[in-house]
């Protein structure tokens, strides 16, 4: 008589809630396909990477159910970064991020989805974003936070032509140039995650995307128009980025009426992918106060 | 000790450091460079091959050339050696930014080998962990 083997079923495997889907949007004009995740209920929170990343920096924020149990948390793929394609055509141009362009994309994301008045953050370049929202979209949006955030930045300490170079792989280069902006004490493992993706960019993106960054983004002039009753405004800042420092953020908020800025201590350029562990102690208290200004989510919100 | 004798005590066992540390020696595999340090007014001359770094020459050397010269105060190459160093002291380039180090030579090679190079200039952290 033959044995009988007994089979136990393995365990499922873990699946994790975040969703990727494409939205088409056009942009400039252009037919756009562009990726986005998505996690939790509520108030949707619109997630903005750094330059020459992408979505995947939020992916701690979306397993995190102190946030999706109240925020929809979404964030995109600028196109040309992560799963987004650039729009066809673009082998023979120079992708240059302009001010208009990127704000034209959040607003289409956020008005193709039909998200209500989104609260939105952004980190870096997504922080300089924040703050051009806060100066030209404020009804647009129920909260905007800048982490990394500053009203400009100086030209030239490095020069951005290093980052597309035939001879050089500018995927290595971008985050080398980048890798000590993640403060001494975040995780490795979060650390070489953070770099991955920098290694993955697409040739000239991060190159493309600094020149808003450094030369077309210079809000100087006109952050003293943002109105933090019309918007809040909340302003975050690792202690170890040395592209924008506490001190760079802190004289943008100077000029704004109201604002203010917290330093994350020991933390860089990226908190949100570096070191989420510690990013979450500084992000919770702002979203509970976002959350708190607008009571419990209703049965409609998006 | 003074700092500049500090700082010429870790980079005479830079090469230790780096040859034995399996990941960096493995990372490096590919790096085959010549480059130059000072530390204030002390010089120092390290050879890379294939990832291996060869014993330090110091002091001048005549005819001696490096793709790349970094330069910085013994109290700098100090802090940038802490175990966490300071916010401004934990990257080269942050160092650079803030006018505290010096980077002279060929930038391609720079930019071809940038993360290996601040691993291998970074070697010396080590010693100060141990302790």
């Amino acid at each position: 008589m033959p044995a009988t083997a007994t089979v136990t079923a393995p365990a499922p495997a873990r699946i994790e809630a975040i969703t990727g889907r494409y939205v088409h949007l056009d942009l400039g004009g252009r037919a756009h396909r562009v990726y986005f995740e998505e996690a939790g209920s509520g108030v949707p929170l619109v997630c903005l990477h750094t330059a020459g990343a992408d979505g995947r920096q939020y992916r701690h924020l979306m397993a995190d159910e102190a946030v999706t149990a109240r925020y929809r948390v979404l964030a995109f793929d600028m196109p040309w970064h992560g799963k987004s394609f650039p729009p066809a055509g673009w082998r023979d141009e120079e992708y240059l991020l302009t001010s208009e362009s990127y704000a034209e994309m959040i607003i289409a994301f956020c008005e193709g989805l039909a998200l209500d008045r989104p609260v939105v953050m952004g980190c870096s370049i997504g922080g300089r974003m924040a703050l051009y929202l806060a100066i030209h979209h404020p009804e647009r949006f129920r909260a905007i936070i800048g982490l990394e955030a500053a009203d400009f930045q100086p030209r030239g300490w490095y020069d951005l032509d290093w980052l597309h170079q035939p001879d050089i792989h500018g995927g290595e280069a971008s985050a080398a140039i980048v890798s000590g902006l993640v403060g001494p004490r975040s995780p490795d493992e979060y650390r070489w995650e953070t770099l991955w993706q920098y290694m993955q960019g697409g040739p000239g993106v991060f190159r493309g995307d600094l020149w808003f960054y450094r030369v077309d983004g210079d809000l100087r002039e006109e952050t003293h128009r943002i109105d933090v009753q019309k918007c809040p405004l909340y302003l975050l800042t690792g202690e170890y980025d040395f592209s924008c420092t506490p001190e760079d953020s802190r004289r943008t908020a100077a000029a704004i009426e109201g604002a203010e800025v917290t330093v994350m201590e020991g933390l860089g350029h990226f908190p949100m992918s570096e070191d989420p562990v510690r990013f979450r102690r500084y992000i919770l208290p702002v979203l509970d106060e976002i959350a708190g200004r607008d009571g419990p989510p209703g049965p409609g919100s998006s | 000790m003074t700092a500049g004798d500090a700082a010429r005590r870790a980079i005479e066992r830079l090469p230790d450091l780096v040859n034995a540390d399996a990941g960096l020696s493995f990372r490096c595999r590919a790096m085959t460079l010549d480059f130059a340090l000072a530390s204030g007014r002390d010089r120092f001359y390290l050879r890379v091959r294939e990832g291996r770094v060869e014993p330090v020459a110091v002091g001048s050397q005549i005819l001696r050339s490096a793709a790349l010269a970094f330069a910085a105060q013994p109290e700098t190459w100090l802090a940038h050696w802490q175990p966490v160093p300071g916010p401004g002291e934990y990257d080269l380039f942050a160092l650079v930014k803030d006018e505290r180090m010096a980077i002279e030579g060929d930038m391609r090679v720079l930019m071809r080998h940038l993360q290996n190079i601040k691993d291998i200039l970074a070697a010396p952290r080590a010693l100060y962990e141990e302790a």
